[in-house]
């Protein structure tokens, strides 16, 4: 299962996305899928992550995620 | 580690594509039956034109309310709510983007016209949108330079549903004044020089706000995606806008789109108008969107967006009071060259004073 993370800014999306990267996470920015958030932005894909997992780890470095949502697709 | 594969599906966004479609196909309708060519939705120019009626300047370039742009609020809010997606939230600081909403109107009145407003020249044929464009390219790549450096607005986050709905609300509130008045005055179907009738600001005011809060329109989000995640798919919401401008403009036969060449109710100082841009490029790369998504945003509970077109509108009262945007005479004067600069260089200091380094 992948993961799909959505941030309330711009900033906490690239934080998230060094954090995950020395985390060694398959992960990338992408532009927020229309069916998971009204915002645009950009959200941070997490390939063969777990929602728990990926929120506590963004939570421990200091990035408060707005929404976690898991699918079942690769990018 | 490493990066997913990429899909060239990732490339291309239908409802991005929809949604500048339909906003450029409403505006040239919208100037068919009585709004300015080039100029049938606009953000920052509705605002201070309402702004204009507000506080009754007296300049006959904008003293109206436009009603085309409460109802996108209105449309915006209905949709937002029916669809469970009003979602309240705001950041610590209202001064950042309150600020950010006055620089914004004045990259948008040097220029004469937002984002959105731009798209529509470009596709209506005006070459100063060609400049105009470029000078926002490059403002929001600077913006997208300061974001990777590690500009935070603040901590943001879930706010009291209340606080979020003041926007929306006082908006649908003047939207439903504004329609009472012309019924009662039995004045839904008089249009004035520059100006489209209510009945028909309102109709499709209401459907451009639920079209363009469905779709997430913006015209600047899409450039912020390919320099951080190399997709251009929201850049088919501005590359549809002109499309359906193009397209409309033809169809009502309005105004000639081709040859390429036509400037109407702007200026023709290239070299400011795309400053002018450059600054607001860069605000809207700082602040999550163009004024246009902003409203949008305000519409669907985001109280910073709702701040800054705020700002935007104090923006506007305060510089056109100051002969600091251009008026009807269409000239780019020394003091507003001047404040431009100053724009940009007061943007790039804010910028500055509120990088912190990624950890």
């Amino acid at each position: 299962m992948s993961v799909y993370v959505t941030f309330y800014s711009t900033h906490d999306a690239i934080k998230s996305q060094r954090i995950g990267a020395k985390q060694g996470w398959t992960c990338e920015l992408v532009p927020v899928p229309r069916d998971i958030s009204a915002n645009c932005g950009m959200a941070l894909f997490v390939e063969r992550g777990s929602p728990d997992g990926v929120r506590s780890t963004l939570e421990g470095g200091g990035v408060e995620p707005q929404g976690v949502v898991e699918r079942d697709e690769s990018h | 580690m490493g990066t997913p594969r990429r899909s060239l599906r990732s490339h291309f966004s239908g409802w991005a594509l929809f949604g500048g479609f339909s906003l450029g196909l409403i505006a040239a309708a919208l100037t068919h039956v009585g709004a300015p060519p080039h100029g049938g939705v606009s953000a920052s120019c509705f605002i201070r034109d309402t702004m204009g009626w507000l506080v009754a300047w007296g300049d006959a370039s904008g003293t109206a309310i436009r009603m085309t742009l409460l109802a996108a609020v209105v449309g915006a809010f209905g949709a937002a709510l029916a669809k469970r997606e009003f979602r309240p939230q705001g950041g610590a600081s209202p001064w950042l983007p309150l600020g950010l909403g006055v620089l914004v109107a004045l990259g948008t009145g040097v220029f004469v016209g937002c984002p959105t407003k731009l798209h529509l020249r470009l596709g209506g044929g005006d070459p100063v949108a060609i400049v105009g464009l470029l000078g926002m390219v490059l403002g929001l790549f600077i913006a997208s330079r300061f974001l990777a450096a590690g500009y935070h607005p603040g901590r943001i986050g879930p706010r009291p549903t209340l606080e979020a709905a003041i926007f929306p609300a006082t908006v649908t509130l003047a939207f439903i004044a504004v329609l009472c008045d012309s019924v009662a005055r039995g004045a839904m179907l008089d249009a004035r020089p520059g100006y489209a009738a209510v009945a028909w600001s309102a109709s499709l005011g209401v459907l451009l706000g639920a079209i363009a809060q469905h779709t997430r329109l913006c015209f600047t989000t899409g450039w912020i995606d390919v320099f951080f995640t190399r997709r251009a798919a929201l850049l088919w919401a501005p590359a549809g806008a002109v499309m359906g401008v193009a397209l409309g403009t033809v169809v009502f036969g309005d105004h000639a789109v081709f040859p390429f060449g036509k400037t109407y109710w702007a200026h023709r100082d290239f070299l400011w108008a795309g400053a002018g841009m450059v600054l607001v490029g860069l605000i809207a790369g700082l602040a999550g969107g163009c004024p246009f998504r902003q409203v949008i945003r305000a519409s669907q509970g985001d109280r910073d967006a709702a701040l800054l077109v705020c700002g935007l509108a104090a923006g506007s009262i305060l510089l056109t009071r100051t002969g600091l945007v251009v008026d009807a005479s269409f000239v780019v004067t020394t003091p507003m060259k001047v404040a431009v600069t100053g724009g940009i260089a007061a943007t790039l200091v804010i910028a500055r004073t509120r990088l912190s380094l990624h950890s």
